[in-house]
């Protein structure tokens, strides 16, 4: 296959492991910053060797208490102590479960349950959904993350007087590190299973495509595989720091704070961000001026005069003054975002991943663009379309060393996405003759949210069929929305009336992620296939 | 209050027609996003002067849901 836009990967170290990961960038970049972040009024900062440090005193720890090669949930918002618990774990052989902090309680409950976690650490903010837990499961040992520099402590000194099992365990490419909980297509959650080698491979391999030349914020999730890997592996491995940003709402200030030279969003985010820029020239009368000055900066871009940073000098001070590339990853982004930050001086990467993949399985690079694909397959797994039609689109299949072992005690679904080595996406695709590859479709009934929050449209269908009076419903995402179309029966009076009443009943119901913003209400019966099924993609 | 909250969503959604009730729904009947929500409980917070925790955010649906959680701050 042709190529014209692909050139030389990046080249790094290549490491098998998540220790071997740790230990290569302690090693090589001993007191460089590996994160900041604000704790109570003050800034702290970790190099990447106190961060080995802190892993192996944690770990050393955990161990001597007698959690050793178990389960260990983890639960807390974005934090320096959440990242150390899923090194300390998974660098001593046990398992990491990283748990939604979006979930309720009874949810949380269920997949502690389910993943067979011993230990769960929390932080301070959802001690209470802890206790919960704890009620549910009296074996299960709690541990807040308050307490971990406690904990460090008591691990140093464990250290300096010799003790060295933590430190001496072996870990293996397959050894597993981590369950992911993932929606499941009929609601059902998913334990994801992935090894250390699936980690590792995934953040060399994310790295020989997408340079990153600085420092970064961590603004996704860290229950996310995107988040963790994207977010935080690969910016380590490059030898910058991660500025972990606690709450959104502190975003901007934040922003000041690191000047990121890279981020890792989602494109709700990116949309927020590239409306907020509009958004605020208009305020201050500035957005026709603002407009001109794109359309001249385009002009000089196509004469290869870049004066970009020169020119929205000012639009990219809200971002630190530094921002140049974003790495785009969870939901597909919008073209005109793409562009958009462009002229702005801002590069967005748009990536393809799947949490089954450890994520990120296509990205575009720095150098070879290609708006409305997703780049090229990391080096670490392969990429083919299954049957493909006329037009080259079938189901996206991947195969490497990032593809998952399987679903944790799901043996089914195991067999159903793993077939011959190769790992059922899901997801509708082509490849162009230059080897890019495309999303067009998805064949899971999964709704795709902006923020890459995946919504399992059964689960809603469920309650919507709770009204009596709806014959027919599907739940698809539409403009950013969850929208549900009805079939009502008609006999029943008023039902065109109290469908958006009852809805509402619903939604207070239902977590916020999972709320139906759009009902459309139906004149005729859905189309049906053979088998006299609603046609799904009739929808959206 | 729901006069200055009105003023608050305006002021975000940059819709200076927009009419509220408390009965409001924040996502589906202003459009709001979770990002445009955590960007509201800023400019809540700086108004009334109470401090909205992130986890608390999440649980506003409606604009009877904002006005609660200042009145019981």
């Amino acid at each position: 296959m042709k190529k014209r836009q692909q050139y030389e990967l990046y080249s790094h170290p290549q490491v098998y492991t998540l220790k071997e990961l740790l230990l290569s960038c302690s090693e090589r970049f001993g007191e460089k910053p590996a994160f900041r972040f604000q704790r109570r009024k003050s800034e702290i900062v970790v190099s990447h060797l106190q961060f080995k440090n802190d892993v192996m005193a944690l770990g050393s720890w955990l161990w001597k208490e007698g959690h050793q090669k178990c389960h260990v949930a983890v639960l807390g918002e974005n934090s320096y102590e959440w990242i150390l618990s899923h090194f300390a774990v998974t660098c001593g052989g046990s398992v990491i479960v990283p748990i939604d902090k979006e979930l309720s309680g009874a949810e949380a409950v269920s997949l502690v349950r389910e993943s067979d976690s011993t230990l769960l650490i929390c932080s301070e903010t959802y001690w209470d959904v802890a206790e919960q837990i704890r009620e549910e499961i009296p074996q299960l040992t709690c541990v807040s993350m308050k307490e971990i520099p406690r904990c460090i402590e008591k691990g140093n000194e464990l250290i300096q007087t010799g003790y060295a099992d933590y430190q001496q365990v072996k870990i293996s490419k397959e050894d597993l590190a981590s369950i992911v909980y993932t929606s499941g297509t009929t609601g059902k959650s998913k334990g994801v299973m992935l090894t250390h080698e699936n980690f590792a491979t995934n953040s060399v391999a994310t790295c020989c495509n997408v340079m990153i030349k600085g420092p970064s914020i961590l603004l996704l999730p860290l229950h996310h595989t995107f988040g963790f890997v994207a977010g935080v592996t690969c910016v380590l491995y490059y030898g910058y720091h991660v500025y972990i940003n606690s709450s959104l709402k502190r975003l901007m200030d934040d922003f000041q704070k690191a000047a990121p030279q890279h981020l890792s969003l989602v494109p709700l985010i990116l949309e927020t961000l590239y409306k907020r820029i509009w958004a605020a020239a208009a305020q201050q009368g500035k957005d026709k001026a603002l407009k001109l000055l794109v359309g001249v900066s385009n002009i000089l871009l196509k004469l290869k005069i870049d004066l970009r940073k020169k020119l929205f000098k000012s639009v990219l001070k809200a971002f630190g003054g530094n921002l140049e590339t974003v790495i785009s990853g969870g939901a597909p982004l919008d073209e005109k975002y793409v562009k958009g930050f462009h002229a702005l001086g801002i590069t967005i990467i748009n990536g393809y991943g799947i949490t089954e993949c450890s994520p990120v399985v296509a990205t575009n690079r720095n150098n070879a663009l290609r708006n409305k694909t997703v780049g090229f397959p990391v080096c670490c797994n392969e990429v083919r379309i299954d049957q493909p039609d006329a037009q080259g689109n079938g189901e996206i299949m991947v195969r490497g060393s990032n593809v998952m072992i399987g679903y944790y005690r799901d043996q089914q679904s195991t067999d159903d996405a793993l077939q011959d080595g190769w790992f059922r996406t899901g997801d509708i695709g082509r490849i162009d003759e230059d080897g890019y590859l495309y999303i067009t479709g998805r064949i899971k009934n999964l709704i795709i949210l902006a923020n890459g929050e995946n919504i399992s449209a059964e689960s809603i269908e469920q309650e919507v069929y709770t009204i009596p009076y709806v014959k027919e419903c599907i739940v698809y995402g539409k403009e950013q929305l969850i929208a549900a179309e009805v079939f009502l029966d008609e006999e029943v009076p008023n039902a065109r009336v109290s469908i958006h009443a009852d809805i509402q009943k619903i939604n207070q119901r239902l977590p916020r992620m999972k709320n139906i913003g759009k009902v459309i209400i139906r004149e005729t019966e859905f189309p049906k296939t053979t088998t006299k099924k609603i046609k799904r993609n009739y929808g959206g | 209050m729901i006069q200055r909250l009105t003023e608050i969503i305006r002021e975000h959604t940059g819709n200076k027609n927009l009419t509220i009730t408390e009965d409001t729904i924040l996502i589906a009947d202003l459009g709001l996003n979770s990002l445009d929500l955590v960007n509201l409980a800023c400019l809540v917070e700086d108004e009334f002067d109470v401090e909205i925790p992130d986890r608390m955010i999440k649980n506003f649906k409606t604009v009877r849901d904002v006005i609660s959680f200042i009145q019981e701050q």
